[in-house]
């Protein structure tokens, strides 16, 4: 795989776990799996912390016109 | 786009509804310590982030912001406990997510996010909108739309992959 290929298959990982997180509190078996997966790569860390604070930006962006 | 007049107006409904606020924090967070927490957060939030976004209903802004800004902290506080749990037991985990408060909101980024979701194709934003904002669930929207959930699912990852490139760009 090459690096971007990598990375978009991180980020990808990193912006599913938020979405899991998003619909309801992680089981304790999801969460170890989720820590597991943290600690694993820095990268992964990095990605998940990018992936948490779009999300949180994008809760304070308001609707659209709906006409 | 009167930027000083829509300062003003948010700050004067966030103060004339600030007990409707709190409740709808409180009904998430369930501590009324930790919803006022929110509430404040909210507010620095809101004169952070004055003048960058066209907001044209300020009373359902503000509480969607409090919601959002509520569930996100709710959903940090269940998953640093359990880290926390763990360290007790032995299995050390670095600090891994900053606090609401560390995560200071850049306007910059703000306004990339604003643009970057405009740009979505019309059933993308809708998707996403109703997910993110909205709070319903990948089976709600696939219905609503008629699309398949897993259509739901690829939608809301391109949104984020968008927003994630317009900040890349920057």
């Amino acid at each position: 795989m090459g690096d971007s290929q990598r990375d978009d298959v991180i980020w990808q990982t990193a912006v599913e776990w938020i979405i899991r997180q998003h619909e309801s509190p992680l089981d304790a078996a999801a969460e170890n799996e989720l820590i597991a997966w943290l600690k694993k790569d820095p990268a992964n860390r990095a990605a998940y912390e990018e992936a948490s604070h779009l999300w949180l930006l994008t809760g304070l962006i308001p609707h659209s016109d709906k006409e | 786009m009167l930027v000083d007049q829509q300062t003003v107006d948010l700050s004067s409904v966030f103060v004339a509804h600030q007990a409707q606020l709190r409740r709808a924090a409180l009904n998430i967070v369930r501590n009324p310590e930790r919803a006022e927490d929110v509430v404040q957060d909210a507010y620095l939030k809101v004169t952070e982030t004055a003048g960058i976004l066209n907001i044209k209903q300020p009373l359902a802004y503000l509480l969607q912001m409090v919601r959002n800004l509520a569930i996100d902290r709710h959903r940090r506080a269940a998953f640093e406990g359990g880290l926390f749990e763990r360290e007790e037991e032995g299995f050390h985990v670095p600090a891994l997510i900053g606090t609401p408060e560390s995560t200071a909101i850049s306007r910059q980024h703000l306004a990339l996010i604003a643009g970057a979701l405009s740009e979505l194709p019309e059933r993308t934003r809708r998707v996403f909108e109703l997910y993110r904002l909205d709070g319903h669930t990948h089976c709600a929207i696939a219905s609503k739309l008629e699309i398949s959930t897993s259509l739901v699912n690829i939608l809301i990852h391109d949104a984020m992959d968008h927003c994630r490139a317009a900040i890349q760009s920057m």
